[in-house]
């Protein structure tokens, strides 16, 4: 995994920028502050209403403009050409918004970009922000302050419903990273969480994880064997019934495995505090902080 | 999206696996027509899409004609967790084995990577055999099935020389299936080798992928028919919706918002009765479908009660607020309903609410405690 380094200054593009949410979600990440220095779509050359140049190809992107990130809105059909596309041209942190990606390709992409020592998040990423830095996809400006926390999330809305409440408290966020709800992922919780390491500025990790697939437990043996600071989690799907997918791909409790309680069973044996509630995240996470001290 | 024993075996035929030679009977009148000239013993069949048909009944031997005209009937007449049979196949028994293997492939969710799965005892469930038995290989796509794998399997199973080759067929046409059809499992269980030394499927287990059934024109017209009624005609909108046991509706948007939310009633002694995931919309008309939806009839009967769950991002609170207040109508709500709405645009929503009389939270906790009084 590459180390990523982004912030202000990084010269980002957005994949599919003229579709309807590449338009409003190219606005809202200029607002954040992020610069998005082109858009690619093709056989649409010319520019959007603010300005922002539209090329034909990643490559003239990263010619004109010395492109590093890309945010992929490219409908899953066309998902995986978007990413190869990016990926040849030598984008290195990618972040793909893209929902009902084919886990195949995904497989694909996510392997190809390892391979190129380039980043993928998603697919079915709500983004990836630090906030008053960089924001990287659709999460909501308004929800984010700048602080000592890490968030690591499989959710989209879920992860705004907790860093608001996070916000809400006055508990700021060192950084955000929503790895996509699919069963297969480019970046893993346990290398998200290595993310949020990789920082000074992080003092606690809030991991938002759900039924279905290995990710909480593979997250519980890394935070057991590696992690010294605090983490707090909160598992959505207590109360869901096995077989049947709960919206997101990965989400589903097949032949046994994916359970919450074996999740939450895993994470509090690592010592991770589990929340039952979204409520109660700010008080369990800054209390942890405090008695780290 | 999980297909038929025999839908799998033809996909198999297709790939160059051999299955064993068979008949589908479609409808119980047909059962003595497709028996005849077949030789006995046979296995009588249900094709149903669910597990568990073995336990249930669905899979039975018969030694004589006789045997096969009673059995293939009482097949018929079996339900496998709540599901019909579809029909019933009436297959060749395979004799003289030596061997039954399990293959199967699927992706590794600690990988994030196609993994082929082997073990010797094959026939079983295998959830249900010991971690030491099974023997698991990565398989990149752009790398497929090398020889390697093949001499590590073939020695894992204590597979000769001469039959290597043979085995090695099987798993690489096994794995072409998988990646060609984008599937999410592709199982042989059992593969049987005989003691002429052939290799049959007993059993073909196929579930493609749904996001995949785009570039699959051919299975097109199979998509959805494993959901319920209500479930498709949601998914026709656009809108996820799953239906679970309990009697409160619950309209939200993203799957991870709306699982907690379910959570949440739970620990408040309620019982939710419809995930209903909205999605990315910011159409009024959408949530008016989904509200609709949520509050028609679901399992024949009415949910008890109606909560709306959303954080305003791409879908705004004013969205949300004008679907509601459009799906309920001039009449009001025929159920107890609770809005909670937070984030964009939600003071304009507020006051929408409140000027149709639409109980309005801003705090989840506190919208389930307002529900609950509601319900009363």
């Amino acid at each position: 995994m590459n180390e990523m380094k982004l912030n202000k200054g990084t010269p980002v593009i957005v994949q599919g920028i003229t579709g309807h949410q590449g338009k409003i979600h190219s606005a809202a990440m200029k607002e954040f502050g992020t610069n998005i220095v082109a858009g690619v779509s093709p056989g649409k050359e010319g520019r959007l209403d603010d300005g922002t140049p539209i090329l034909e190809t990643v490559q003239e992107c990263v010619h004109r403009f010395g492109a590093e990130a890309s945010v992929i809105f490219v409908p899953a059909p066309h998902a995986k050409e978007a990413a190869f596309e990016a990926l040849e041209a030598g984008i290195k942190t990618l972040v793909m918004v893209t929902e009902h990606v084919p886990p195949l390709d995904t497989v694909r992409i996510a392997q190809y970009a390892r391979s190129m020592g380039a980043t993928l998040i998603g697919p079915n990423s709500p983004g990836f922000a630090i906030p008053n830095e960089i924001k990287l996809g659709i999460m909501p400006n308004s929800i984010f302050m700048p602080g000592p926390i890490g968030v690591v999330s499989r959710s989209g809305t879920l992860t705004y419903e907790v860093v608001q409440s996070l916000t809400d408290a006055g508990i700021g966020q060192a950084l955000c990273i929503g790895i996509g709800g699919d069963a297969v992922t480019g970046t893993n919780m346990v290398e998200a969480l290595k993310m949020c390491e990789s920082r000074n500025d992080v003092k606690g990790l809030v991991l938002i994880g759900e039924i279905g697939g290995a990710a909480e437990e593979m997250a519980a043996e890394y935070i057991q064997e590696r992690i010294t600071m605090p983490v707090v989690s909160f598992v959505a799907g207590m109360t869901a019934p096995a077989g049947k997918r709960m919206g997101h791909a990965g989400a589903i409790i097949s032949r046994g495995t994916g359970l919450a309680e074996s999740k939450v069973k895993r994470l509090s044996e690592a010592g991770v505090d589990v929340a039952t509630r979204i409520s109660v995240i700010p008080k369990l996470i800054s209390t942890a902080i405090r008695a780290s001290r | 999206m999980r297909l038929f024993e025999i839908e799998g075996k033809e996909l198999f035929r297709q790939y160059g696996i051999k299955i064993p030679h068979g008949r589908t009977c479609d409808s119980p009148d047909r059962i003595i027509s497709c028996l005849d000239h077949m030789e006995m013993p046979i296995m009588v069949k249900a094709q149903v899409l669910a597990g568990g048909r073995g336990k249930a009944g669905g899979v039975v031997t018969a030694m004589t004609m006789d045997e096969a005209v009673s059995e293939a009937r009482e097949v018929f007449n079996i339900q496998v967790k709540g599901l019909p049979v579809h029909s019933v196949l009436l297959e060749e028994m395979i004799r003289k084995i030596k061997a039954e293997i399990y293959l199967g492939i699927t992706v590794d969710p600690r990988l994030g990577a196609p993994s082929l799965i082997v073990s010797a005892q094959g026939g079983v469930d295998i959830e249900n055999v010991p971690h030491a038995q099974i023997v698991t290989w990565s398989l990149s796509p752009y790398i497929g099935v090398q020889d390697y794998v093949v001499r590590g399997v073939s020695h894992f199973l204590g597979v000769d020389e001469p039959q290597m080759e043979q085995l090695g067929n099987v798993i690489r046409s096994l794995w072409n299936l998988y990646m060609e059809k984008d599937c999410d499992l592709v199982e042989i269980n059992p593969l049987l080798i005989t003691e002429d030394g052939e290799m049959v499927a007993a059993d073909a287990k196929v579930i493609l992928n749904d996001d995949a059934i785009f570039r699959h024109h051919e299975f097109e017209k199979l998509a959805g028919r494993d959901l319920t009624k209500l479930e498709r005609t949601a998914k026709l909108s656009g809108i996820n919706l799953v239906q679970l046991d309990g009697d409160v509706a619950v309209v939200a948007n993203g799957a991870g918002l709306t699982m907690a939310t379910l959570d949440l009633l739970e620990l408040n002694g309620l019982h939710g009765g419809l995930f209903v995931d909205l999605g990315g919309t910011d159409e009024p008309g959408q949530v008016a479908t989904a509200v609709e939806l949520a509050i028609g009839k679901m399992n024949g009967h009415r949910p008890q009660a109606l909560l709306v769950s959303v954080f305003g991002g791409i879908t705004r609170c004013d969205t949300v607020a004008e679907g509601v207040i459009r799906a309920i109508g001039s009449s009001g709500p025929k159920v107890p309903i609770v809005v909670r709405l937070r984030g964009v645009n939600e003071v304009t929503a507020k006051e929408m609410l409140e000027a149709a009389s639409v109980p309005f939270e801003r705090d989840l906790e506190s919208a389930i405690l307002r529900l609950k009084e509601e319900m009363v």
